[in-house]
């Protein structure tokens, strides 16, 4: 340990700090402030050997004012500067000495800030625009010399600030990435992150953008390709599978036993078939962004249970024992329960396929965590070498026959998994041990509705305000009278989640979503992507309510409250439509 | 052999018209549907089927997407828009369930679809469903 700063008060009280901190007299503050982060030292003393107080500058000082340096922000800081590099103890030998160094060590983190290709925006405490690099100012199609009016024009026109501005989780650590249009023809990635001190104070943001259009590109012609070369594959499997289950159904006559079972074969093997076309294409929509997740308040042990009895019948045959292990209570998520009961399904799967026949247990797991819900497929099977671990999610990646009998399978099961797992904002990751058994992890955020809502509203606006499109917000309340509360309660419930899942099949499009925002409430957002289709979708919504509410409520004084609003034109700013929508409530059909 | 709620008389008559370019999909279809005594007329393109369909007025249609010379979205969207085109539900068998695909099916009216290579009992059900409701409506 060093001693670094001394600092002796009026009245005579002393007080000293030491680091552990080597360096010597011309390191340059750049490796300095690595060093510091590094060994965490608390404090960076500066004293003066000739007169004056010791100025004590905290590390945290130092990492900020570095920022708010780039931002040309305060004079403290140049004043901050010049005292460290004035008040140098040679004894010590912190810091180099003279001023020139300082500009020095200044000029070399501009330059390179303006010199990488992606652009870099870096905005202050206060959502201000602090500075803009050249490269930015290229890709946003800005003049060198624009000032910050122009620059703050142009970042809010493509929706930056209201894009940063909303809060949830789009990926698990470090930050949030998203693709915006600028201009006629580019497509940019933007990327960005919190800056915070290691007080969590929050200092600003910094956003990185990057020309995505070629990518873009070839990520479109390598999906277009899929999609048609699956269409080509699936007539004649269509055919085929179809064939095959008529002659079972006895369309051609009677069937012989033997016949049967090469029949059974058959249709085994189509379903496979249809299974790898189906990877494949799941697999194609992943990496063009093009896959539909139709998020919903679920709970993860519903699902959980089903899938595992889906494998119930296979797993007994094998002799594996398959359980669930739900630790407490587990809130309810929201996310597309088809797409997590694909990953079950997949990682399920996976360890029977991979676990020996008789005694091999498997376990699903799970339980709440602070910001997530963590669930994991646990089984005693051959496991996976650590040198092997890090490539398993890879597309295409299989695991030879050693595996033992039965299908190879298409390699893109945990890939897809992974994909999915993402778009959900959660990660996914094993820990194995070779010939002891694999546990697979997932998690996903618990999110409540009302921030996916608005995160999901400031995004599609930003869209259609490109696109030159129109989006609707629907929104459907189930009003009964107060005094029959008791009754009705469960029944108006019941009829809210039935409708959501019947409703569900409606929205494909990407863009549109139906939530449950309440008991008795559920909001549907359509997008406009061909004319008629808000009415369309609308008029099904009214005959599904009307169906189940014959259905299942019978003479019950249920009344469907509908209010629905426009963007643009009910409003300007995605989130006032909610509010219109609510004032135009009136009732859903004439009594 | 009993196919399908054990029902092999129908007590109602019930009209199915197919329309697909693959013949091999359309006979399959045909011999399934007639085995659980629905009445089928065909066709193989989208132009031949927008005729049948407003000829024979089916109850329920069973319509491909991809065609040659009028595709499946094509004919739905003139058939609806004729007088008397609401008359007969639409089930889509598609090979692509591309969202847009779907959307665009959605904002022309059909009742329901299924997704190539499906199932055979699974498309009677849904066959089923939408003539129930088609009586319901009908009441």
């Amino acid at each position: 340990m060093v001693k670094i700063a001394e600092l002796i008060r009026d009245d005579g009280s002393e007080e000293s700090w030491e680091c552990e901190l080597v360096v010597s007299g011309d390191t340059p503050v750049g490796d300095v402030l690595e060093q510091i982060v590094e060994k965490e030292c608390e404090f960076v003393g500066v004293s003066s050997e000739d007169e004056g107080e010791p100025k004590v500058i905290s590390r945290d000082d130092v990492v900020r004012s570095v920022l708010e340096e780039l931002n040309n922000v305060q004079d403290e800081v140049f004043e901050v500067y010049r005292q460290i590099d004035e008040g140098v103890i040679r004894e010590y030998g912190l810091f180099a000495e003279g001023t020139s160094w300082v500009e020095r060590e200044k000029n070399r983190l501009e330059v390179a800030i303006e010199n990488i290709s992606e652009g870099v925006i870096i905005f202050d405490r206060e959502g201000k625009v602090g500075r803009v690099n050249n490269s930015a100012k290229n890709l946003l199609g800005l003049r060198m010399d624009a000032d910050s009016e122009e620059i703050f024009t142009e970042v809010e026109a493509i929706g930056l600030k209201e894009l940063m501005s909303s809060k949830g989780n789009y990926h698990g650590s470090g930050g949030r990435s998203i693709k915006v249009k600028v201009g006629a023809d580019k497509i940019l990635q933007m990327r960005w992150t919190e800056i915070i001190d290691s007080r969590e104070n929050h200092l600003g943001r910094i956003v990185l953008l990057r020309d995505a259009t070629d990518e873009i590109e070839v990520e479109k012609a390598k999906s277009d390709f899929i999609m048609s070369i699956s269409h080509e594959l699936r007539t004649p499997l269509t055919s085929i599978q179809n064939s095959v289950s008529n002659i079972l159904a006895g369309v051609t006559g009677k069937v012989s036993l033997k016949t049967r079972e090469y029949l059974d074969t058959m249709k085994e093997d189509c379903h496979r078939f249809a299974d790898l076309i189906n990877g494949l294409l799941d697999m194609a929509k992943l990496e063009a962004g093009n896959m539909p997740v139709n998020r919903k308040v679920m709970n993860m042990s519903a699902v959980i249970d089903e899938m595992i009895s889906v494998f119930e019948k296979e797993a007994e045959s094998k002799g594996i024992e398959v359980f669930s292990s739900i630790e407490g209570h587990i809130p309810p998520i929201y996310a597309d329960p088809q797409r997590i009961g694909q990953v079950l399904w997949n990682l399920l799967s996976n360890a029977i396929k991979f676990t020996d026949s008789d005694g091999g247990r498997v376990k699903v797991h799970c339980v709440e965590c602070e910001d997530n819900v963590v669930t994991s497929v646990e089984d005693t099977g051959i496991g996976i070498a650590a040198n092997q671990q890090k490539y398993i999610f890879n597309k295409f990646h299989q695991v030879g026959r050693q595996a033992g009998a039965g299908y190879k399978g298409t390699g893109l099961g945990l890939a897809i998994c992974e994909g999915i797992i993402g778009m959900h904002g959660g990660s996914i990751w094993v820990e194995s041990r070779e010939n002891e058994g694999s546990k697979f992890f997932f998690s996903l955020p618990k999110s409540e509705p009302g921030s996916v809502l608005s995160n999901h509203l400031g995004i599609l606006a930003e869209r259609c305000r490109r696109e030159d499109d129109k989006f609707a917000m629907l929104v459907a309340r189930f009003d009964f009278p107060e005094d029959q509360q008791t009754q009705l309660r469960g029944i108006v419930r019941a009829l809210t989640s039935n409708i959501l899942a019947e409703c569900d099949h409606l929205m494909v499009n990407n863009d549109d979503m139906v939530i449950q925002t309440g008991d008795f409430e559920v909001i549907f957002i359509v997008r406009e992507i061909q004319r008629g289709h808000i009415e369309a979708i609308t008029q099904k919504i009214h005959k599904i309510v009307e169906n189940r509410l014959r259905k299942n409520c019978g003479e019950a004084p249920i009344v469907p409250m509908f209010g629905m609003s426009f963007y643009p034109g009910d409003s300007d700013s995605a989130g006032e439509l909610e509010k219109t929508a609510r004032e135009n409530m009136e009732k859903m059909f004439e009594s | 052999m009993f196919d399908f709620l054990g029902i092999k008389k129908r007590t109602d008559k019930v009209k199915i018209l197919v329309i697909d370019d693959e013949p091999n999909i359309v006979q399959t279809l045909q011999d399934r549907l007639e085995m659980n005594d629905y009445e089928v007329v065909t066709a193989g393109n989208g132009k031949e089927g927008l005729k049948k369909a407003l000829q024979e007025k089916p109850d329920v249609i069973l319509l491909d997407v991809i065609m040659p010379i009028m595709d499946g979205h094509e004919m739905l969207e003139v058939l609806r828009k004729q007088p008397d085109g609401n008359f007969s539900s639409v089930i889509m068998l598609t090979a692509r369930s591309q969202t847009q695909d779907i959307a665009r099916a959605n904002a022309c009216g059909i009742d329901d679809y299924i997704v190539k290579p499906f199932d055979l009992s699974e498309l009677l059900e849904k066959i089923e469903v939408v003539v129930e409701s088609r009586k319901a409506v009908a009441k």
